[in-house]
């Protein structure tokens, strides 16, 4: 349920063609919006891509390759935004993209600067350029965090603190265009099977949570549609008021994930 | 959109106050049927509704500082209503303790009684009478302004509410907490169509990811100041 009429409306959605990004494309292709989904390296084919979209009955997307680092990339895409559309309604920001870590060791600066440059710095260019090409800023922006920042997750450091330094950004942002028609807020969803979470972790965790957690395991991993379901809550017109926050999506899970609440469940499984 | 909440109940309690009429107002609209509780008399109940077109609406006379009242009251709903879909609490009146003369465990035993519990003491009712959860309940927690105002009950009742959240976690129950900066003097309060807006989408289902969190509906005013 949305309050805004998205018929026609410029979304763009960065890494938007598969996971968090495609789901999130389709939902505002529900409501009529015309997306643009980004993507670097386009490992899904095109076509697949607007089957899917036909099929839930909606516009075509218009796919473009850019890399959300590069900020000649960025330019072309709002330039070719604009050819159609005078503004951009949404965007969201969902490009992840860094250095996983197998050892301390590996940690390098020039590992976590590449890390930062496709996690926290391109939805500041993003709207920098947005409002230069266009003349406005979107009304809704969303960034779309992790749990990295608030539990430790092997191999993880990188992501994790760009991550932190893009909700830091975005209420930054959200304090410097306060008296702007946008609402900047993040998403931080708990863990969703993704290619990017196969890239990050060992294929037994994805095994581990969908087989040994039995009903938590199904609480506890989070399905891309309800994802996307939640940047419509953000950006229907419902929540106007709501600016700078990041918002947890885990289903309830991640509270009562403890030592304690560990020992009780597999201590009953085991008996 | 009009017929989103067709054939669901939501309760409202103490109805009389100016974000819980908004709510049933909203929820109204979208088709749901809205019961609003007053303390008596009942009468009173009946003009505020009739002054906010919520004549369909319906009115649960309800002592919310009494478990008896509360459970004997949700036992008539029952009879006619077999679920409560979505609960809704609107908490205002915090009180402040500014210096240290002021600090009285009597008057926070009280606010813990009249203001803090309540919600939950509807909530485990429900779940006890309906022998279901709501599938929302949502405790709108109303900013005043006043420096310190209510810290203590805040506080307790977004712990209480992560709580319920992981206890009611398998019964397809979210319990969350929206903070209304209500009044602010540099321009960041928040009407009350635009909490309720926000209340409704978060029982809209498109943010059933989401349980046991604290929504700070505030404008920006946190990142701002």
């Amino acid at each position: 349920m949305v309050f805004n009429d998205y018929k026609n409306k410029a979304v763009l959605v960065t890494g938007g063609t598969s996971g968090i990004g495609l789901a999130t494309g389709l939902a505002f292709g529900r409501l009529g919006a015309q997306v643009y989904l980004t993507h670097r390296w386009g490992s899904v084919s095109n076509d697949e891509i607007f089957v899917e979209f036909e099929k839930q009955k909606c516009m075509l997307p218009i796919i473009v390759e850019a890399d959300a680092s590069l900020k000649k990339d960025t330019q072309s895409l709002i330039d070719t935004i604009v050819e159609k559309h005078s503004f951009i309604e949404t965007f969201v920001s969902n490009v992840a993209f860094g250095h996983v870590s197998k050892h301390p060791s590996d940690l390098e600066s020039r590992s976590l600067l590449t890390t930062l440059k496709y996690n926290a710095w391109p939805i500041l260019d993003y709207l920098k350029t947005i409002k230069k090409v266009t003349g406005k800023f979107p009304r809704y922006a969303v960034g779309m965090s992790s749990r990295g920042p608030d539990t430790y997750l092997q191999g993880y450091d990188f992501i994790a603190a760009s991550k932190a330094a893009m909700e830091a950004l975005c209420q930054n942002l959200t304090a410097a265009l306060i008296d702007e028609d946008i609402r900047i807020n993040m998403l931080c969803p708990n863990t969703i099977l993704t290619r990017s979470f196969e890239a990050t972790f060992e294929p037994e965790f994805k095994y581990h949570l969908e087989n040994s957690l039995g009903k938590y395991g199904d609480y506890f991993v989070l399905k891309a549609e309800r994802v996307a379901n939640a940047v419509l809550a953000l950006c229907g017109g419902g929540m106007d008021d709501y600016k700078g926050q990041v918002l947890n999506l885990d289903q309830g899970a991640c509270f009562s994930e403890n030592l304690n609440m560990a020992y009780k469940y597999f201590a009953k499984e085991n008996t | 959109m009009e017929n989103l909440f067709k054939n669901k109940t939501v309760l409202i309690l103490d109805g009389d106050k100016g974000l819980a009429l908004g709510c049933a107002q909203l929820f109204t609209c979208l088709g749901a049927h809205v019961i609003l509780t007053f303390a008596e008399p009942v009468k009173d109940g009946i003009a505020i509704l009739e002054s906010a077109k919520l004549k369909d609406a319906r009115i649960l006379s309800l002592d919310l500082t009494s478990s008896k009242s509360t459970r004997s009251s949700l036992k008539g709903v029952h009879e006619t209503s077999p679920k409560i879909d979505i609960l809704i609490s609107v908490v205002d009146k915090f009180r402040s303790f500014e210096s240290f003369e002021s600090f009285d465990e009597n008057i926070f035993t009280d606010e813990l009684k009249t203001t803090t519990w309540p919600f939950f003491e509807v909530l485990i009712a429900i779940r006890e009478i309906f022998g279901s959860c709501p599938d929302y309940a949502i405790a709108a927690l109303e900013e005043s302004g006043r420096k310190n105002a209510g810290t203590i009950s805040k506080n307790m009742i977004e712990t209480l509410s992560r709580y319920m959240a992981t206890n009611y976690l398998y019964e397809n129950c979210r319990v969350n907490v929206l903070r209304v900066q209500k009044s602010s003097d540099l321009g960041f309060e928040v009407s009350e169509k635009q909490a309720a807006k926000t209340i409704v989408t978060m029982c809209s289902g498109l943010l059933d990811s989401m349980s046991g969190q604290v929504l700070c509906l505030d404008k920006g005013m946190a990142c701002a100041i």
